[in-house]
C-alpha cells in the first residue's frame, strides 16, 4: 500500500474488526460466566416400559453449565381401569447418580418386583431428587408415566 | 497551582485504581487472559510504537524541510559523520531499517502464539483453548496498532521519495 489514505482505511477496518472480535469474546465470556451461574433443572426426555426386567426407564437431560448429584427415587403406581394391582408407593431408593452438564442419564424405576406387568391405562409416577452444587436444599422431579398412551 | 495539579493526579490514580481493583475483582478467567495479551504485547510492542511514531514526527519534518539528521543518528545509533549529507527518505529508510529487527520479533511472537491459540482447536479441543484465545485477542490490539503505523510510516515514506 503506497497510499496514506488507503493505509488509514485498512487499519481502521482491521481494528474494527478486532475490536468487534475482541468484544464479541468478552461478551460471550461474560455471559458463560453468568449462565453457569444458574442452577439447573433436569428434563425427562422419554420414559419406556420394559416388560421383561418390570422396570420403567427415564431418560434424564441435565440442560444447565453445573452437574447435579441424582439422590434417590421414588415410584408411585395407580392402577387403571383394567389393571387388578393395587395402587403401591416405592420411596427413596437410593440412586447416587452424578450427572454432568448438558449429559443424558438413564435412571432405572424398578416396579414393585412381585406385581403384575402393566396394563393401558396404568399409571406410573416416577419422582427423582436432585441437589446441586449451589444449594444444600433437595429438589424433585416427577414424571408421569401413563402406559399404553402415547408420551408428550 | 502545583499542588492542586499533584491533588488531582492523586485523586485521578486513586479512582483508577478503585476502578481497576473492581474490574480485576470481577473479571471472568478469560477477561483477565485479554488483559494478559494486551498488556504483555504492548510492552513487546513499545519499540515500534514508539519508533513509528518518531519515525512519522521525522518525516512531517522532512516534508516542512526542517529535518535534523541528529534525531536519527540518537535514534538508530549511528555516528552523525555518516549520516550528514543524506536526504530525509535516505535517513527514514535509515530508521526504519533500526525498527525492522523489533518488527520481525513482534510478528513472530504474534504468529508463534496464533499457532499456539488455533492448534488445539485444529486438533479438536483442549481445555484452556478459551483462555489462550483471549490472550490472542489481547495481543491483536497492539497488533493492529503497529501494522497500522508500519503502513502509514511505509505510504509516507513512498509519497516522499516520489516528489523528492
Amino acid at each position: 500500500m503506497r497510499n496514506i489514505a488507503g493505509s488509514l482505511v485498512i487499519s481502521l477496518v482491521l481494528a474494527l474488526l478486532v475490536g468487534l472480535g475482541a468484544g464479541a469474546y468478552i461478551q460471550a465470556s461474560r455471559s458463560q460466566a453468568a449462565l453457569v451461574a444458574v442452577p439447573p433443572s433436569p428434563v425427562v426426555l422419554s420414559a419406556t416400559y420394559k416388560p421383561d426386567k418390570k422396570q420403567v426407564v427415564l431418560e434424564v437431560h441435565n440442560p444447565g453449565y453445573l452437574p447435579l448429584l441424582l439422590v434417590d427415587q421414588s415410584v408411585v403406581f395407580t392402577p387403571g381401569p383394567e389393571s387388578k394391582e393395587k395402587a403401591y408407593a416405592l420411596a427413596a431408593v437410593p440412586l447416587n447418580l452424578t450427572l454432568p452438564a448438558g449429559q443424558t442419564a438413564r435412571v432405572t424405576l424398578a416396579l414393585k418386583p412381585e406385581s403384575e406387568a402393566l396394563k393401558a391405562g396404568d399409571v406410573v409416577a416416577g419422582t427423582v431428587t436432585y441437589t446441586h452444587p449451589l444449594s444444600p436444599d433437595l429438589y424433585a422431579v416427577t414424571h408421569l408415566f401413563k402406559y399404553g398412551e402415547e408420551k408428550r | 497551582m502545583r499542588k492542586a495539579l499533584a491533588w488531582l493526579w492523586f485523586l485521578l490514580l486513586a479512582l483508577f485504581l478503585f476502578f481497576g481493583a473492581s474490574l480485576f475483582a470481577s473479571a471472568t478467567p478469560e477477561e483477565l487472559a485479554f488483559a494478559l495479551g494486551l498488556f504483555g504485547f504492548l510492552l513487546l510492542a513499545n519499540p515500534l510504537l514508539f519508533g513509528y511514531a518518531g519515525l512519522l514526527g521525522f518525516l512531517t519534518e522532512v516534508q516542512a524541510g526542517t529535518a535534523r539528521p541528529e534525531r536519527v543518528a540518537e535514534a538508530t545509533r549511528t555516528p552523525l559523520a555518516l549520516l550528514e549529507n543524506l536526504a530525509g527518505v535516505a535517513l527514514a529508510a535509515f530508521w526504519m531499517r533500526e525498527l525492522a529487527p523489533y518488527r520481525y520479533a513482534y510478528y513472530g511472537l504474534f504468529l508463534l502464539l496464533l499457532l499456539v491459540a488455533l492448534a488445539p482447536q485444529l486438533a479438536g479441543g483442549l481445555v484452556f483453548t478459551g483462555v489462550l484465545t483471549g490472550v490472542l485477542w489481547g495481543a491483536a490490539v497492539p497488533t493492529v496498532l503497529v501494522f497500522g503505523l508500519e503502513l502509514v510510516t511505509l505510504a509516507r515514506v513512498a509519497a516522499l521519495a516520489q516528489t523528492a
